[in-house]
């Protein structure tokens, strides 16, 4: 049965939230049924709440926040309740995360602001009538004890990361416990919005002053040039000079993959992994409207946004379609200077950006190695003799990242990993893995393959 | 997985759907994934046919954005009324003034196969009955005389709304 957004009267209508505390329960609790991500799920709610851009900056980091602490706040949660947290209705136990994550987190909420907004959801989202009462008890001691709270030892339960999560991150990072703390915490931090600006339009003074004259505070990115740091912004989309075309929203990372794929004016480039968009609007920038790029996805769905991109920035040198990267195309094979296979990865060195990334279900990660071999062994037919392939994932794990390629190299002997330098970082041997906490980027991999002549 | 809805002229819409008689991992399946299409298609309740699948399941949200999932259900019992506008995910666009009544009892299998009973009242009851005859072959317009656009429904809305502040 069909539901109806906003009209006055009609029975059937689509619940919208009324605040931001509402409109982070709405989101919590479709994620926690399973079928919504919670960014898309976040946007629409806010979109059809009508929030204002501070209740909708408040709504994001209560849902990112309660997401980054869940395993530290149900700890607590379960410390103070007299009810087991399995037997609370979700919206309930979600209502009293809510509070205790703005009493703890929460600097400028006062103590009773949290508890009584957590007290009125549980009233209007809980049919049972103690609900109410239950929330406000919780949540009064909540605020007594929270400068005394049981501090777990546990490092999975203190930065809310899943125990397996947290021993395969350790075995990444050699063993090193402080390492891996830093990376945890770099996790559960808010990272900086880093912006690319769109050199065929401006530069890096003038967007700086255009964003400012918007209210949005920029700065250059300390070692990348061509890239602003971003403070204090609501819906960066919403800005004209977005819409002008001026600039992207895109990670350091991202940019520095592009950077080492080496895209020179007059190439023939394919991204085969393309949507949403960002690599592709770079290489197409990176050689200055000349040459030109494929740029491909499997999911037709996510094309027109790619066209919207490229025609906003102004780039006619992309040409949009779908893919399926690991069916062979023979109209492709050989023809490209450069092959870019960003390829689909556990996702694991975005957690910061994607708090919910750490809950997924690890048996589902598995299958991904034998996924990123198979459309980087396809794609790499389609490089020229001479050309180059670059690898990329946005993931910290060694076996989808030098496994992978140790594989690939194996079975494509004619492929060496070539050299690559970048700003900031120097030359660096053919790949480089980047780390949240070392880098303050992204957690990403890449790696350059140049295929040889004979 | 997100399935295509189908629209009214699909010959599925106006079959009666089979009894499920095996309640396996395939069951399972069916039941997340008409899930993941209710939640993304922002509807109230989902029936199996309207994927395209003949068996009798439908799932169901409930005031509190829970999922009731029913498999075989049966109305057991009922009693009130309310009459209002309900549309389908299956007519999208369209709208109609149907009566039902306001508190409805079902009968239904979980994805196990074990029985139990849910009521429930309002908008989820009227929920309950629209799913439910889906599984036999009914869309909602064949209750009432006509169907409005959501555009006209609007309007009627605003006249309503202008009405009550003239009062």
């Amino acid at each position: 049965m069909e539901r109806r957004a906003g009209a006055a009267g009609a029975q059937n209508r689509k619940r919208t939230a009324s605040s931001a505390r509402e409109a982070a329960l709405m989101v919590l609790l479709r994620w926690e049924r399973g079928g919504a991500w919670p960014d898309s799920a976040l946007s629409g709610i806010i979109r059809s709440a009508g929030l204002s851009a501070r209740d909708a900056a408040l709504a994001s980091r209560l849902c990112y926040g309660v997401q980054q602490n869940l395993l530290l706040l149900e700890h607590w949660l379960e410390f103070l309740s007299s009810v087991p947290l399995d037997k609370l209705e979700p919206a309930v136990r979600l209502s009293l995360l809510l509070g205790m994550y703005q009493m703890a987190f929460l600097d400028r909420v006062p103590d009773r602001a949290a508890v009584d907004e957590s007290v009125r959801l549980a009233r209007r989202w809980s049919r049972n009538p103690r609900s109410p009462g239950l929330v406000n008890a919780i949540l009064r001691a909540f605020a007594r004890k929270k400068d005394d709270l049981p501090q777990p030892d546990a490092l999975s339960v203190r930065y809310s990361h899943p125990q397996w999560l947290v021993d395969l991150l350790g075995e990444e990072l050699g063993g090193d416990p402080s390492e891996l703390e830093a990376l945890l915490a770099a996790d559960n931090s808010q990272p900086p919005t880093t912006i690319q600006l769109n050199p065929l339009r401006t530069t890096a003074e003038a967007l700086c002053d255009r964003l400012r004259a918007g209210g949005v505070e920029a700065v250059r990115h300390p070692w990348l040039p061509g890239c602003l740091t971003v403070t204090g912004t609501g819906d960066l989309e919403c800005l004209e000079s977005f819409q002008e075309g001026l600039f992207q929203v895109q990670d350091a990372a991202a940019r520095l993959a592009v950077l080492a794929a080496g895209a020179r004016p007059g190439m023939e480039v394919l991204d085969c992994c393309a949507a949403p968009g960002g690599k592709s609007f770079q290489l197409a920038l990176e050689m200055g409207g000349g040459g030109s790029v494929l740029a491909c996805d499997l999911h037709e769905n996510k094309l027109g946004r790619l066209e919207r991109g490229a025609a906003r920035l102004g780039l006619e040198n992309i040409t949009v379609r779908a893919m399926d990267a690991r069916q062979f195309d023979p109209a492709l094979e050989g023809r490209f200077d450069l092959v870019l296979a960003d390829v689909p990865c556990s996702g694991l060195g975005i957690i910061r950006k994607k708090p919910d990334i750490r809950y997924k279900d690890p048996k589902l990660l598995g299958a991904l190695p034998a996924i990123q071999l198979e459309i980087l062994s396809n794609v790499a037919r389609y490089v020229r003799p001479g050309g180059c392939l670059l690898y990329a994932t946005c993931t910290v794990l060694r076996r989808e990242n030098g496994d992978v390629i140790e594989a690939f190299l194996r079975r494509f002997p004619q492929f060496r990993p070539e050299r690559f330098t970048l700003p900031g970082l120097g030359e660096c041997p053919g790949e480089l893995t980047l780390w949240p906490h070392r880098h303050g980027t992204d957690g990403f991999f890449m790696a350059k393959l140049r295929k040889c002549d004979d | 997985m997100i399935r295509e809805i189908i629209h009214k002229g699909d010959p599925a819409l106006n079959k009666k759907c089979h009894p499920v008689t095996k309640f396996d991992q395939k069951l399972s399946r069916l039941i997340d994934d008409l899930r993941e299409t209710l939640i993304d298609s922002g509807g109230a309740g989902l029936a199996a046919p309207q994927i395209g699948i003949l068996r009798r399941v439908v799932v169901v949200l409930n005031e509190k954005e829970e999922i009731y999932e029913l498999v075989n259900p049966s109305i057991v019992s009922s009693s009130g009324e309310q009459t209002g506008f309900e549309g389908c995910l299956s007519l999208p666009g369209r709208w109609g003034v149907v009566t039902r009544p306001m508190t409805v009892r079902v009968r239904a299998q979980d994805r196990h196969g074990n029985w139990f009973e849910v009521e429930d009242q309002e908008l989820t009851a009227r929920c309950f009955c629209h799913e439910l005859d889906h599984l036999d072959g009914h869309l909602f317009d064949e209750l009432c005389d006509r169907t409005y656009t959501s555009e006209e429904l609007e309007e009627m809305e605003r006249e309503q709304a202008r009405e009550e502040q003239g009062k």
